[in-house]
């Protein structure tokens, strides 16, 4: 960073950035403003990202979009029943020449991997991309290789009750640090949609908005927004009333406070601002917490829908 | 659907460790009285306390009912044996002791441990009718810390750890204090008892007395006790000033003198022909079980409550049992006005059988001489007389060995002498006995008054002037008049005559080492320390709160006007006390104020943020819903989240939001 | 759903505080002290009685404050058959940096005492005991304390939370299949004990066979587990109101009740019809819960 910048400039700086690449994929994705920022803000908080919704409503191309502009090389895994891990992980064969096993690495060596419709594959399968999701290592034949860096897994899956599927158990579902929905385009954008290029066409003629370095100067720049004790003490109160609510499975563990608070300065980024609002956490709460929250009933209340009843119902401080 | 319905906790028998908190506690409330107590009994109490600690510890067995029974008796008996009474002080106390003793051994439920920490509270506060020195009261607090954290422990002593129990007691009687001080300074107080005290209420004294022979001021010469203090509203009167006048002796049988029946010793007319301007004075006097007060020559009038006695004397109404402290004025420099009747000049010129010959020729010489006062001091100055704090024992006729043979005596030697010699040359006179002198303390400011300080001195009447006072012993030794008689115990034990040097070699004898004046300091210290306490605890009474009341701006308080004043004062005292102790810890955030106080504005217009809403989306809503208002409004949350939720706690940032939510102004919609 | 819970808060209008016959010894203490003090004209008595009584004083704002700003949270019960105990699980929230001791949680059929650190809770189960199905409100709950000295006590308005725990039927003796099942369909299938194929874990119930407990788990402290034996059979059943016979309607619902946990412990899909209600024919957990609570509600239709 040049000593010349203040740091308001630097925070300028990344506005502009951020603001062209929300430009960028919003021309690509319509009208889902909102679903690209939660998209880019958990990437900026160096999360996973979860995009579960109907076949059709541009998963696997918001996905795309999202590696592209971010101009880091990916790998897209198409998960199948009868993928195993190490198509995942990568797979050692004997070679001839140096009479020796050598390991050639799978697809996930890539700084951003698509693994579409997750829910698709066995639990096998699944877990050897969670695993290495967790620790951003793999080890294979005892060998402990590291993953590159910055590392980011988009996965996309249909919903639960889609036959055919493997639902992920809860503990793995709380390594992704936000689950988003897409939804049906509005009137004008689908409108455009109809009428417009192939998305598909769209998308291969796009150039990388940001290299590697900015990137990473991006992530340090949202652990450095401004959490205040008021805002610590709103964020408690959330945990705490999920803790005492009756009619939930369980409450929210530390873990899931954490991944709220990395989700919304990200966010507070994004929107050009140092410090983080309630409103910040309130705009991701639903994306974080929405995996997490189960209802005791199993009633199969959505998530999201328990998070919005928890927003409205523990007050601002 | 709801039922009122109280529900009162369980009082579950304490543990084994609660009983040795309870034990060590008993232990710990006796030290106030092991000294006092005859050893018997201290070592009954203390088998009874190890009884029940092998019950605890070691599994004896509680003693049957028969056993108890037997003991009671027994102790009843041992302590009528030593007392011959069971009522009273001192055989309340001894009983109160075996009670506790044998209530230790025999507890079982939870109702007996809370007995027994009651009884010892009890024998806390039986204490104090022994002693109230401030090491008593200390040494009361510390026992009563140990008893306090007893009585927490009976109920909790699983859950709280032993220094938790500490800390509690010690944070419960600090708040305690203040309400305690209210209580014990507005507490109406009554003067004298409800019914009558038992005689040992108070223990034997000595000091001044009303018969004067030939040694008896001299045996107090040693006495270091403390008769009375005195603050002066002024400076302090000169040292040859000093004279407390307490009783007036004008009856004699030729050794003793004694106080007159009737008005003999001198009416009741307490008219001046001229004086000086006056001394005011409060004398906080020690108890001495009589009725005289002392009072600084000449008294002008008796102060409120007590009388006037004979020959300007002043006397209490009662004996003065306990420490009092008085007011009055006295004139230093005085001409009095008053008539001697016949009866008591006759009184007054009478003398003790006949005078032997040598006396009557000394007689003779004196009559010579234009001045009878001045012929017999100069007789004392110039004859081989001597002042001694070791005077020699008198024969049959004192008077006459006294002038012709020892000529060594103490002030009362030479105050009888010069009153008896007076009367013989016609001029009557009469012994007047009090104090002389005293030490100021600086540290204090005010003036010690010993029993050593008692002196006797004479006084004669003149015709134009009255009653005046004449101290032979000035003549004689004027180091006791002007240093006091701690410095003639000093020069004595020097060897030296008083009355032979010049007053700066005495100066030089008396300079004390250093060590011993710093010492001596300090010591002054410990009185004045000990002088306000007495002040505020000992001599507290019906007069002391009144003046404090006065001071406080209530004239003359009711006992109506009292007890609200108290019920107000604990009231008010309370309250504080539950804020500290149920108020908020936290301190808001200024910034938090600032913001409800704007909200409220903004609500009274019909605008409420809703409990979920965030600043910003707030902002937004005000900017849709009233425009009228949206700059101000976004310029007010603009700052109030840079303080709120950014880092910036810069005190002037702050100090303009705050003026910002104050000036705000919403006009209902 | 509730996130704000239907908790109770201690506030000040709730509590009530009275002294204790202790308290009451202790105010004679102190008037025999002052009599003693005002007799001998003692100051350092007067002193210490009016400490004494200071204390006693302070004292009661310690009693309140040992549980005022305390939250009682209870929560619903899990349901359970007639003549087993419920267990209202209660949590006392202390949220505030003072400790609070010596509290007692008392309802009509338990009490317990309990100390609660600075900003921590503790959970008590309030049992009760259960007679007839459909649901049961939780007990009144009261609670009081009598801390530091037990001069004074402080108790809580009693409430009766709106909270309830839904009992079942008590299950009826082992009957035969329905009538009707037996000439309708071919074979008729175990009675869950369907040894072929492992098809999960559920909670014990105590009708289920002991063999079938999964005691391995409970050995390693995980509760008492059923396992589930799911046969071939793909066999659907119709459990019906007018297949059962007799005059008494609770006897009626307790025999639809055991083929009901029959059916599920059979891995049965069934089905419930009764006057009023019909449940289309399904299987699993949440059926069975659907099942159950069907018949603990069930009331005659007004004729």
């Amino acid at each position: 960073m040049d000593a010349g910048v203040s740091k308001t400039d630097v925070v300028t700086a990344d506005a502009h950035a951020l603001d062209r690449i929300c430009k960028a994929i919003n021309r690509v994705i319509l009208g889902k403003s909102r679903t690209v920022r939660l998209a880019l803000s958990c990437l900026l908080a160096r999360g996973h990202l979860l995009i579960e919704d109907i076949p059709g409503v541009g998963k696997t191309t918001l996905a795309h979009t999202l590696a592209k502009v971010l101009g880091l090389p990916y790998q897209r895994i198409q998960f199948t029943s009868d993928l195993l891990p190490a198509d995942v992980i990568g797979v050692s064969i004997y070679e001839a020449e140096t009479r020796a096993f050598r390991f050639h690495p799978g697809p996930i060596f890539a700084s951003v991997v698509l693994a579409d419709e997750i829910n698709r594959a066995t639990p096998k399968a699944q877990s050897a991309l969670l695993e290495a999701m967790e620790e951003r290592q793999v080890t294979a034949e005892g060998e402990t290789l590291p993953l590159p860096q910055p590392f980011f897994v988009i996965a996309t899956q249909n919903p639960q009750h889609q036959i055919g599927t493997f639902p992920l158990p809860e503990s793995q579902l709380d390594r992704f640090l936000m689950r988003v929905a897409i939804g049906f385009p509005d009137a004008a954008a689908e409108r455009q949609l109809l009428s417009g290029t192939d998305r598909r066409d769209l998308l291969k003629n796009m150039s990388s908005e940001i290299d590697a370095q900015e990137l990473v100067q991006l992530q340090n720049a949202a652990d450095r927004v401004v959490c205040s004790n008021a805002l610590l003490d709103y964020v408690q109160a959330l945990l705490n009333a999920t803790r005492k609510a009756s009619g939930l499975a369980h409450g929210l563990s530390p873990r899931s406070g954490l991944a709220l608070m990395r989700a919304a300065r990200a966010w507070a980024l994004l929107a050009g601002r140092e410090l983080v609002l309630p409103e910040d956490v309130q705009a991701v709460a639903p994306s974080v917490f929405g995996h997490r929250l189960e209802a005791a009933t199993g009633d199969g209340a959505e998530g999201s829908a328990l998070v919005e009843q928890l927003m409205r119902s523990v007050p601002v401080p | 659907m709801f039922e009122f319905r109280s529900y009162r906790p369980p009082d579950d028998a304490p543990d084994r460790t609660a009983a040795n908190a309870l034990l060590a506690s008993t232990v710990a409330v006796f030290t106030l009285h092991v000294q006092r107590l005859p050893l018997w009994l201290s070592l009954v109490v203390a088998m009874l306390v190890a009884w029940r600690y092998l019950i605890e510890n070691h599994g004896w067995r509680t003693p049957g009912r028969m056993v108890r029974w037997a003991m009671v008796v027994a102790a009843t008996v041992m302590v009528f044996n030593q007392y011959h009474s069971l009522l009273g002080r001192d055989a309340g106390v001894a009983l109160l002791a075996i009670l506790i003793g044998l209530k230790l051994t025999e507890m079982r439920a939870f109702r007996d441990y809370v007995i027994a920490v009651f009884l010892l509270y009890f024998f806390t506060l039986s204490a104090f009718l022994f002693s109230q020195s401030p090491i008593t009261a200390v040494t009361a607090s510390i026992v009563t810390v140990a008893t306090t954290v007893t009585l927490v422990r009976l109920r909790n002593i699983s859950v709280l750890a032993a220094s938790r129990s500490l800390k509690m007691a010690l944070g419960l009687l600090l708040r305690a204090l203040p309400i305690m001080l209210i209580m014990y300074l507005l507490f109406p107080r009554i003067q004298g008892s409800l019914w009558a005290l038992p005689h040992d209420a108070f223990g034997a004294r000595t000091g001044l007395t009303d018969r004067v022979a030939p040694g008896t001021i001299n045996r107090l010469a040693e006495d270091d006790e403390i008769a009375f203090r005195v603050e002066f509203d002024g400076p302090p009167p000169r040292p040859d000033q000093r004279y407390w006048r307490a009783l007036v002796l004008s009856a004699t049988d030729g050794r003793t003198w004694y106080r007159s029946r009737g008005s003999m010793d001198g009416g009741a007319d307490w008219r001046f022909r001229s004086h000086g301007p006056p001394l005011r004075y409060t004398v906080d006097s020690e108890a001495t079980g009589k009725q005289w007060m002392v009072a600084l020559d000449m008294p002008a009038l008796p102060p409120a409550g007590a009388l006037a006695g004979p020959g300007r004397t002043v006397v209490a109404r009662t004996p003065i049992q306990k420490r009092f402290r008085y007011s009055m004025a006295s004139y230093t420099s005085y001409a009095t006005e008053e008539t001697l009747s016949a009866a008591v000049r006759a009184h007054a010129l009478r003398t003790h059988g006949p005078a032997s010959r040598r006396l009557r020729g000394l007689l003779r010489e004196f009559r010579a001489r234009p001045d009878p006062v001045e012929a017999v001091l100069g007789f004392f100055r110039d004859q081989d007389f001597q002042y001694t704090l070791t005077p020699p024992g008198l024969g049959d006729d004192p008077l006459d060995e006294f002038l012709f043979e020892s000529r060594r005596g103490y002030c009362e030697h030479f105050a009888s002498a010069f009153a008896s010699l007076m009367r013989h040359l016609g001029v009557p006179a009469r012994l007047v006995v009090g104090y002389q002198g005293g030490r100021w303390n600086p540290a204090g400011g005010y003036l010690i008054v010993r029993r050593s300080d008692a002196h006797a001195w004479s006084e004669v009447w003149r015709p134009d002037r009255g009653w005046i006072r004449v101290d032979p012993t000035a003549v004689v030794a004027p180091e006791r008049i002007d240093w006091g008689i701690e410095a003639l115990h000093a020069l004595s034990a020097q060897g030296v005559v008083p009355g032979q040097l010049g007053s700066a070699t005495v100066r030089a004898l008396l300079t004390r080492p250093w060590m011993t004046r710093q010492w001596q300091a300090l010591q002054l210290r410990w009185d004045a320390l000990s002088t306000t306490w007495n002040r505020w605890v000992t001599a507290y009474g019906p007069e002391s709160q009144e003046r404090l009341m006065r001071r406080l701006g209530f004239a003359a308080p009711s006992w109506a006007g009292m007890a609200i004043g108290l019920t107000a004062g604990v009231t008010a005292a309370l309250l504080l006390v539950s804020a500290t102790l149920l108020g908020r810890r936290r301190t808001r955030d200024p910034a938090a104020d600032a913001y409800s106080l704007i909200c409220a504005k903004l609500a009274s217009t019909g605008l409420q943020r809703r409990p979920h809403e965030g600043p910003l989306a707030f902002s937004r809503r005000v900017g849709i819903e009233r425009p009228d208002l949206a700059d101000e409004f976004s310029q007010f949350i603009d700052l109030y989240i840079r303080l709120r939720y950014g880092p910036d706690a810069s005190p002037s940032h702050m100090s303009i939001l705050q003026k910002l939510a104050r000036r705000f102004r919403a006009a209902p919609a | 759903m509730q996130f704000t819970p239907n908790e109770l808060l201690l506030g000040r209008q709730r509590l009530y505080m009275l002294p204790t016959s202790h308290g009451i010894y202790f105010g004679l203490l102190l008037l025999a002290m002052l009599l003693v003090a005002v007799n001998y004209n003692n100051g350092l008595a007067y002193a210490f009685t009016f400490l004494l009584s200071a204390m006693g004083l302070v004292s009661m704002l310690y009693t309140h404050r040992n549980l005022v700003g305390l939250r009682i949270i209870p929560k619903d019960a899990d349901p359970v058959f007639v003549g087993q105990l419920a267990s209202f699980p209660v949590q006392i929230d202390n949220p505030s940096p003072t400790i609070r001791s010596d509290i007692w949680l008392v309802s009509n059929q338990c009490r317990r005492r309990m100390d609660l650190g600075p900003q921590s809770h503790e959970q008590v189960l309030l049992s009760a005991a259960t007679t007839r199905r459909g649901y049961l409100r939780c007990p009144v709950i009261s609670i009081s304390s009598a801390f530091p000295f037990g001069l004074f006590y402080t108790w809580a308005k009693p409430a009766r939370p709106a909270y309830r725990c839904l009992v079942y039927p008590k299950p009826g003796p082992l009957l035969p299949w329905p009538a009707h099942f037996r000439s309708g369909g071919g074979r008729e299938p175990h009675r869950g004990i369907d040894g072929d194929d492992f098809a999960g874990l559920r909670a014990y119930q105590s009708t289920d066979p002991p063999g079938h407990v999964h005691w391995k788990a409970a050995a390693h402290g995980q509760g008492l587990q059923t396992k589930r034996f799911g046969g071939a059979t793909n066999a659907t059943i119709w459990l019906d109101w007018r297949a059962t016979h007799g005059p008494d309607i609770e006897d009626r619902i307790g025999i639809l009740c055991r083929w009901v946990l029959d059916a599920d412990a059979a891995g049965l899909r069934y089905g419930l019809r009764m006057p009023g209600v019909e449940l289309a024919p399904e299987r699993g957990q949440s059926h069975l819960h659907q099942s159950l609570r069907a018949l603990a509600l069930w009331r005659p239709p007004d004729v």
